[in-house]
């Protein structure tokens, strides 16, 4: 079958990519782009290890028809962090050892980030109701939650710092 | 397995013998078939066996005398995705549905036109690309259609909330929909666009059977309006899943009371998700309650009343043991929560 052009923004620059018309995003992004941190766990739609945050919001990547990202904006785990240096949620995932095998850590993190960047006040309550769409099969939940609540304090002052 | 004795039928012929099955394959039919130590025999001397004769045989555009069936080759092999979440899956699960699904047509892209909640003084408008999410978060739904809010913030996972609609939702005739008991509880109505044009209908009368809806051939679900509740209600919603995120409904009941000065209730609505073959509420519980003050007895019979007319429509089955006390809890507890009592 021939390819469409599907033309958005990825992780902050513009993107086209030329891709299987039936390709859901989470195969435009690992088999086109090889952007392969996006990982593909269950494929269809409970595991969350897909997440990638679409036009401000969580999405698992499974479910989203690729061609149906044209026009819009794309972040993956690949576009977490900036000048070489990782972004403060992934240090403290690092800090609080939340995580084992790891697999389900990019779609954590980007459950995380979506949270973050629209509530960085967000409570206990709403980072593990953020996080309820991830599912981590070793490690478990406790270390992940901590480390999201102190990755949200360090933005905090990261934030007042630059003002 | 072995089934034993009953008559079989197929296409061609009928004729008694035993069928063997295993791991959900039948992999021998004969006279007299042994089993293994342990294995499951059903006996069906006097029954027929018949295999399961669904979707087996379509016809697209197919003329017949002066009418045409519903499905011609160019609706028959599109689907509309509002979000996707459920299609989606269905594709990727190779669901028989769609196993002439060509294309799929994207119509998320019109949510500036059908993606909104609003209201004036009499209803609610709810766009149907209008997000889980976005209803979750809506001021107008959390002040008079809270049911609805708290029913929409339980589908699947935040990620779910963020992508599915609830026009998806409806148009998937998913019987076991979190959104639905409530949208029916208050008499939602449904706006349909199509080829020959818009009309209105309750959305009760949309569903005609289990998982099946009564839209015409290229017909988009536009917009649901729901009239607002009288001065004085409530609401309230509750659902028995397998866990706490991403669990389907095993069962979920949506329902309102209005209270009049006396704190008596004026008006009850209530209505159970997937326990009847389509939507409805429930009259019988409703009456039970109108001109009662509400206690913990009067609300486990409206569940016992429930439960009743659940048997009474879909007949005892195997799984009615379970059922008929979770359906009287899951009742008990939407009306206490509507009610404002402790569950």
């Amino acid at each position: 079958m021939d390819r469409i052009k599907v033309s958005f923004t990825l992780n902050g620059k513009p993107c086209e990519v030329m891709t299987k018309p039936y390709s859901r995003l989470l195969d435009m992004l690992r088999d086109d782009l090889r952007l392969t941190g996006t990982k593909e766990g269950c494929s269809v739609g409970e595991c969350g290890a897909c997440t990638v945050i679409l036009d401000g919001k969580a999405v698992t990547s499974c479910l989203v028809p690729a061609p149906s990202v044209e026009g819009r904006n794309v972040v993956t785990i690949e576009g977490v962090g900036a000048d070489g240096k990782l972004d403060p949620i992934q240090e403290a995932v690092l800090k609080e050892h939340a995580l084992q095998c790891g697999f389900c850590t990019p779609g954590f993190i980007m459950s995380a980030k979506a949270l973050l960047d629209e509530n960085p006040d967000a409570d206990h309550a709403e980072i593990r109701r953020a996080i309820s769409g991830n599912l981590c099969r070793c490690t478990g939940y406790e270390q992940l939650a901590k480390a999201i609540y102190e990755a949200a304090k360090e933005l905090k002052k990261l934030n007042k710092e630059k003002l | 397995m072995i089934i034993k004795g009953g008559k079989i039928v197929t296409g061609t012929e009928s004729y008694i013998a035993d069928i063997k099955i295993e791991d959900g394959i039948i992999k021998c039919i004969g006279d007299e078939l042994s089993a293994l130590p342990g294995e499951e025999i059903t006996d069906a001397k006097g029954l027929l066996v018949l295999p399961g004769a669904i979707d087996a045989h379509t016809h697209f555009d197919m003329p017949c005398g002066d009418i045409k069936t519903s499905d011609d080759f160019y609706y028959g092999t599109r689907a509309a995705v509002a979000g996707g979440t459920d299609i989606m899956v269905q594709i990727h699960e190779k669901d028989r549905r769609w196993k002439n699904l060509k294309c799929l047509l994207d119509i998320t892209y019109l949510d500036r036109e059908l993606r909104y909640i609003t209201e004036d003084e009499e209803n609610i408008y709810i766009g149907s690309l209008a997000t889980h999410t976005d209803i979750e978060n809506s001021a107008v739904i959390k002040e008079n259609l809270l049911f609805l809010g708290v029913a929409s913030s339980t589908v699947g996972s935040p990620q779910i909330r963020n992508r599915g609609t609830i026009g998806g939702s409806i148009g998937n005739a998913f019987p076991a929909s979190d959104p639905l008991p409530a949208l029916i509880a208050a008499d939602a109505r449904v706006r349909l666009l199509g080829p020959e044009g818009e009309r209105e209908l309750l959305l009760k009368e949309l569903y005609e059977g289990k998982g099946k809806l009564g839209l015409k051939r290229g017909e988009l679900i536009r917009e649901f309006r729901i009239k607002k509740l009288p001065e004085g209600s409530v609401t309230g919603f509750s659902k028995l899943g397998m866990r706490k995120a991403l669990a389907i409904s095993r069962l979920n009941c949506a329902a309102a009371l209005t209270f009049d000065k006396e704190g008596r209730i004026t008006e009850a609505r209530i209505s159970p998700g997937c326990i009847f073959i389509t939507p409805d509420r429930v009259e019988r519980a409703e009456k039970l309650l109108t001109g009662e003050k509400p206690s913990e007895e009067l609300f486990e019979a409206a569940g016992r009343a429930v439960s009743e007319v659940m048997i009474e429509r879909t007949g005892i089955r195997w799984s009615t043991e379970y059922k008929k006390p979770a359906v009287e809890e899951i009742v008990f507890r939407a009306l206490c929560t509507a009610a404002g009592m402790e569950v």
